[in-house]
């Protein structure tokens, strides 16, 4: 059996800052990561290889760097992963990314699994999995929290807000991953480093049949105009836990203001 | 002469159906459109068209059959798509529509932006949006470049906005569309029994990392009581370390409350965390960081060790309660 998981590479959202003299966000100099999401969905994915016999590929559009998130996929017990790294279509819109996801999984071929985190860290968009499934003609199942796999179907638990749906669905099928699904293995540093490069392989467009300047990558339906920081205005009044009447101080106040 | 400005809005049975419908009517008025067109899906798609009529909708397409499936609801947006030449095609964000959407996006080659926080258009009349990002730190503004403009809306959303009194009946169409086939079947569903409700909590005591051991929830708790309050957590404490369950969690992955008095003890103060309290009356932080990010956010804090300081805390309130 053939699984595919798509990773993305993220800039670790908890550390992004703002720039209180420009208003800006730092978005420069930021750690960045496997999404968390997607490391449930590869730690799954292992998980079926074990019972099944499978292989797991990796998959992922990103910049060079996640080069380092593959390889924590793979020391994580993947087999190979794909990385398609070009400038130009780093910052498409989830459609378009799906789009060309979808293309590299058809040309991996015979896939009978795809599975993706349910939302990333950094977009929150919640698009790409059930985009990919559009693109690849496939049902898909969103926010699983239990996957259960035999040669031929897989019976899901999903999460909704209010209700726990199972589903039976034929393979080939895309199914987008809870955190709720599984505690992802921690591979130590030395088997992350250990990982041969040579399991990572780099696509190009050209290699998905398209070109830089394609209509299709081109055409985008949405564009991003500006941002402002989310206002946040407090009272800021902060006491000095080590008085001792800061305590009766902090009483006073929610008195005051009727909250207690 | 230019074509009419037509929106597509997908109510599903899971939402406050009237108050989405209501609010259309509004964001249809804002966006210039001219012809509201309320669809609905499903087996009780009549008799909802029905009880929707004075919703505020020019048009409702009631479409009946079977709605399980987010693939299924999507084909039917892409035909009524062709049919009506909707220049927005909106639904409230939840897990089963952002679902659709996607879908419905890649099929028609068309941007996607989901859990809309406002939605209005420029000179041009092209639809703009806007969303939180990087975990709510800041609001991004889109301009869609090209119709249909899809979008979910978020909850928050929906319900600040009012919704216009309707002039006239819409008119009811029953569509008959074809129905995707879609290898998969729905062998059961349970209702998720949730224990606490904290979107409806008046006060919240949260906690965090700060927190060392599962034990020591009990200094919480004994704070919760004292206050009648429910208790809530970060992300780490549920999702990571497991000892609350996630339908405690606050913030971005969790739930989004709006209590008058919320206490966020031992949480640094994360930003997909905040978020979700973003509409508290008061915030109170306990956090022994003094350059926890918290304080920036909190109307009232304390810094030190919530150990010393959150047992004199109970004591203090308690001693008050008896006098």
């Amino acid at each position: 059996m053939e699984i595919v998981v798509c990773v993305k590479h993220v800039v670790d959202t908890t550390e992004v800052r703002i720039d209180r003299k420009t208003n800006e966000l730092i978005l420069r100099g930021i750690p960045t990561k496997i999404s968390d999401y997607d490391k449930h969905a590869i730690e799954e994915a292992v998980r079926i290889k074990g019972k099944l016999n499978a292989t797991v590929t990796l998959l992922s559009i990103g910049p060079k760097e996640a080069v380092k998130s593959l390889k924590e996929g793979l020391a994580m017990g993947a087999d190979k992963a794909v990385l398609i790294s070009e400038k130009e279509i780093e910052n498409l819109e989830p459609t378009k990314i799906a789009y060309l996801l979808s293309s590299a999984i058809k040309k991996l071929g015979n896939i009978s699994l795809v599975l993706c985190g349910a939302v990333s860290e950094d977009g929150y968009n919640a698009q790409v999995g059930p985009a990919i499934a559009e693109g690849l003609n496939l049902p898909h199942i969103a926010y699983a929290g239990e996957i259960k796999v035999e040669s031929n179907s897989v019976t899901v638990d999903r999460y909704l807000e209010d209700r726990i749906e199972s589903l039976k669905c034929e393979l080939p099928v895309l199914i987008t991953v809870d955190r709720r699904i599984n505690t992802p293995r921690l591979p130590t540093v030395i088997q992350v480093m250990k990982v041969s490069t040579s399991k990572i392989v780099s696509w190009n467009l050209a290699g998905l049949g398209f070109s830089r300047d394609d209509a299709v990558l081109q055409d985008a339906g949405t564009r991003m105009l500006g941002y402002r920081i989310a206002s946040m205005d407090r009272k800021n009044i902060v006491l000095e836990g080590e008085r001792s009447d800061s305590i009766d101080e902090l009483i006073n106040h929610l008195d005051n203001e009727g909250v207690v | 002469m230019m074509k009419e400005r037509s929106m597509l809005l997908f109510a599903n049975e899971n939402n406050n159906m009237q108050g989405l419908v209501q609010a259309g009517s509004n964001i249809a008025h804002k966006s210039g459109i001219e012809n509201y067109v309320c669809v609905l899906v499903g087996p009780k798609a009549k008799r909802h068209a029905e009880e929707l009529k004075d919703s505020g909708a020019d048009v409702i397409v009631a479409v009946e059959g079977n709605s399980a499936f987010p693939e299924t609801i999507s084909t039917v947006l892409q035909q009524l798509t062709k049919k009506y030449q909707p220049v927005l095609i909106t639904m409230s964000s939840d897990v089963f529509n952002k679902e659709v959407a996607a879908r419905l996006a890649a099929s028609l080659d068309k941007g996607c932006i989901t859990d809309c926080i406002d939605l209005s258009t420029d000179e041009n009349a092209n639809i703009l949006a806007d969303r939180l990002i990087y975990g709510g730190i800041a609001v991004a503004s889109y301009v869609f470049d090209k119709e249909p403009a899809i979008c979910t809306l978020s909850q928050s959303f929906v319900g600040k906005i009012k919704g216009k009194t309707a002039n006239s009946e819409a008119k009811i169409i029953y569509e008959n569309v074809d129905f995707p086939n879609i290898s998969k079947d729905l062998i059961g569903s349970r209702k998720i029994e949730r224990t606490v409700d904290l979107s409806n909590s008046e006060i919240v005591v949260s906690v965090g990392r700060g927190l060392n051991k599962k034990e020591d929830m009990a200094i919480i708790e004994d704070l919760a009581k004292e206050l009648n309050a429910e208790i809530g957590c970060s992300r780490p404490l549920s999702e990571d370390f497991k000892w609350l369950p996630v339908e405690r969690q606050v913030g971005l992955t969790g739930e989004t409350i709006k209590p008058k008095l919320y206490f966020a003890i031992g949480i640094s103060g994360q930003i997909q965390h905040v978020v979700g309290a973003k509409d508290a009356k008061i915030i109170v932080a306990i956090n022994n960081n003094k350059n926890a990010p918290i304080f920036d956010v909190a109307d009232y804090g304390i810094k030190g060790d919530l150990y010393e300081i959150v047992p004199k805390l109970t004591e203090t309130i308690r001693a008050k309660k008896q006098s």
